[in-house]
């Protein structure tokens, strides 16, 4: 087993992973850039390593720097997080030929999953249902999207699939380069500009025709697999609901799911991270028709070759801790259980808590945060990657801490998470926490019937409660009365008696 | 004292004067109450109005009040004298383009002078990963120019005045 393990992110995920390094007896190294000096996962590790200024360009994503880290400090192994490095095959390799261990795929699984017309051919080889498309290779396109297959080969496949159809990037993510194509005239300009925008964003002008599929629900399946060839599935995660494609709530089991669907699914999951040797923890993202149907048709979507924001959710109904079996496989240790062993219990729910600000448009807030309180129940878990005192910058993703609930039941669940969130206070920066709360209390919620359309469509008008109390402005007022007789500095006997007063820690404009 | 507060689009006032132990309090023209307060720690008090007791966090930043009551979070600024006129006169002049978020000035696309077209983009905002163009609100000149390119901006500072030709 590993002494000592550099992690390569930085806020709650960062912190997630030391937490398993710690219980495993493994010392801890952290990246920092120059905006990360006071982070909470740089205070929380037992080592350092300042890596660059602010921009992740310049740091987080800086391959060398963090390479010329793990040399100095003699770690044995890398954790990337999710995010950042940890798609990016040149980096395994680069932690590979420095003679250190990547804890994750290996540099051709996670190439082979990177372009999505490759995994598309590899998927269809090896039996895994794809979404009805036309996916022809970035060689047989040519650099400049002016290849072998000709526009009038996407024309005529686009007609046999149906309209509408989507436009992808072959190298993409992120939602660069995708175009929805509701009839013909439209297809040529949408080719045209996902080319260009892609060749921007990936250096891959490569895109490929999708059937657009109308308010799918998001499922996926978490993979473990070993260095031995034992691969299995950890259930399947519900990640429907999504605000412009961004996940907002996650849960498990999935509320569509039925044994025997959960059998199909979990056996092509299965298939399809074995077609690439994948190793270590990985998840298959696959669409799932919204008709109701026994014989519900499911289409593979893409392998994130990481862990997952959401792995918390699977590790409550499973028992299971995925970082720690992260770190054992990469260690060469074998699953000591099998597919059987495998047994969801109870139901979680998982909410993303992220530094925007719902009313106005979800645009990032950052500041200060000047006071956190995070909810402390039985069955409540909090990945946070702040805490009061810490700084939400302008640089990295605003996603600031993860909300996860375990019950017996998806009722309990709920009812466990919505309590949870109300009790989680954060002053400072401006967060979703409301607007979290409404998704969860909507009836389309509790009937388990979110499509990845739903929010988008049922919020889109959605703005917080604007009543204000009388109290909250009697508070405000006092606060205001103290603050500028402290500015005076009376030595008034009278005020004696005053708690505010009395109490030295009230910073003036710190809060 | 007298505090008034910027509540979305509406002013509180709220008077407060001492009462012994406590606080006299009332709010715009309605009926005062008598509170008292005790501190929990640097963020928590207890008000106790009438016969109830509220717990309640509070922070403070420059102008902006963070009060946490109950589930819910809200956000209030207090008003400086002055500020409202500042406030009404802002508004009045719609051709002001102010930052939606805080972040860094990526690009900066016109010049002063330069006649731009309803939805041409002016300027790009960039935070936490995010772009966001601010775009003319309708045809007219570029008055003035009031960033450059890499400057880091707050939420609600002037960046670009466009006199509209219409």
């Amino acid at each position: 087993m590993f002494q000592k393990i550099l992690i390569a992110n930085r806020g709650e995920i960062a912190i997630r992973i030391m937490r398993a390094c710690r219980e495993m007896g493994i010392a801890t190294v952290a990246v920092y850039s120059e905006a990360d000096r006071d982070a909470l996962h740089v205070a929380l590790a037992d080592e350092a390593v300042l890596i660059g200024p602010a921009p992740a360009s310049e740091s987080y994503l800086n391959i060398e720097r963090v390479i010329e880290a793990v040399k100095r400090t003699g770690a044995q192994a890398i954790h990337p997080g999710y995010g950042f490095l940890s798609e990016r095959a040149e980096f395994a390799q680069a932690v590979r030929d420095a003679g250190v261990t990547f804890i994750g795929p290996s540099p051709d699984a996670i190439r082979a999953m990177g372009s999505k017309t490759n995994a598309r051919a590899l998927m269809q080889a090896a039996g895994v249902p794809l979404v009805p498309g036309f996916a022809p290779s970035s060689v047989q396109q040519g650099r400049a999207g002016v290849g072998v297959v000709a526009d009038a080969d996407f024309f005529s496949a686009a007609e046999r699939i149906g309209y509408s159809v989507m436009v992808k990037a072959a190298a993409g993510g992120g939602g660069k380069g995708m175009r929805v194509v509701n009839r013909a005239s439209a297809l040529q300009d949408a080719l045209d500009s996902a080319r260009r925008e892609a060749e921007k964003a990936f250096g891959d002008a490569s895109v490929y025709v999708e059937k657009l599929l109308v308010a799918p629900h998001h499922v996926e399946f978490q993979i473990l697999a070993d260095q031995h060839g034992n691969t299995l599935h950890v259930l399947e995660r519900e990640c429907s609901a999504q605000r412009r494609h961004q996940k907002i709530i996650e849960e498990t089991p999935s509320p569509l799911m039925t044994l025997a669907l959960r059998a199909r699914m979990g056996e092509a999951a299965v298939a399809a991270a074995r077609a690439v040797n994948y190793v270590n923890a990985g998840t298959i993202e696959f669409l799932v028709d919204a008709d109701a149907s026994p014989s519900r048709n499911f289409y593979f979507l893409e392998m994130n070759t990481r862990l997952q924001v959401e792995h918390p959710i699977t590790e409550a109904i499973s028992g299971l801790d995925l970082v720690k079996w992260q770190i054992r496989i990469a260690a060469g240790e074998r699953l000591p259980f099998t597919q059987d062993d495998i047994r969801a219990r109870g139901h979680a729910i998982e909410c993303r808590v992220y530094a925007e600000d719902p009313a106005n448009n979800f645009l990032p807030s950052i500041g200060r945060v000047l006071f956190a309180e995070e909810p402390r129940a039985p069955g409540v878990r909090v990945d946070a990657g702040v805490s009061t005192g810490r700084e939400v910058t302008r640089f990295y993703d605003p996603l600031i801490a993860k909300v996860i609930a375990h019950a017996e039941t998806r009722a309990d669940a709920i009812a466990k998470m919505d309590r949870a969130l109300a009790d989680y206070t954060i002053l400072g920066v401006t967060t979703n926490i409301a607007f979290l709360r409404d998704v969860l209390a909507s009836d389309a919620f509790a009937r388990g019937a979110v499509t990845t359309q739903f929010v988008d469509e049922a919020f889109a008008d959605w703005s917080p409660q604007l009543d204000m109390p009388d109290e909250v402005l009697i508070a405000a007022a006092l606060s205001e009365t103290t603050a500028r007789r402290q500015e005076t500095a009376t030595t008034d006997d009278s005020d004696a008696h005053d708690p505010w007063l009395r109490a030295d820690a009230f910073r003036l404009g710190h809060g | 004292m007298e505090y008034r507060y910027n509540v979305g689009k509406h002013i509180k006032v709220v008077r407060v004067e001492r009462d012994g132990d406590g606080y006299r309090i009332s709010i715009d023209d309605g009926p005062s109450r008598d509170v008292t307060i005790t501190r929990d720690d640097e963020h928590t008090v207890r008000l106790q109005i009438g016969s109830q007791q509220r717990r309640v966090h509070i922070a403070r930043a420059d102008q902006t009040r963070w009060v946490a009551l109950g589930c819910d979070v809200f956000e209030l600024k207090l008003m400086q004298r002055g500020t409202e006129r500042q406030r009404a006169s802002s508004e009045s002049d719609a051709g002001s383009l102010q930052a939606q978020m805080p972040g860094q000035v990526i690009l900066v696309a016109v010049q002063e002078g330069d006649e731009v077209t309803k939805g041409q983009t002016l300027v790009i905002l960039e935070a936490m990963k995010m772009e966001l163009r601010v775009q003319a609100p309708s045809a007219g000149r570029v008055k003035r120019v009031l960033v450059q390119q890499g400057q880091v901006v707050e939420r609600g500072q002037q960046l670009v005045e466009v006199v509209s030709s219409q």
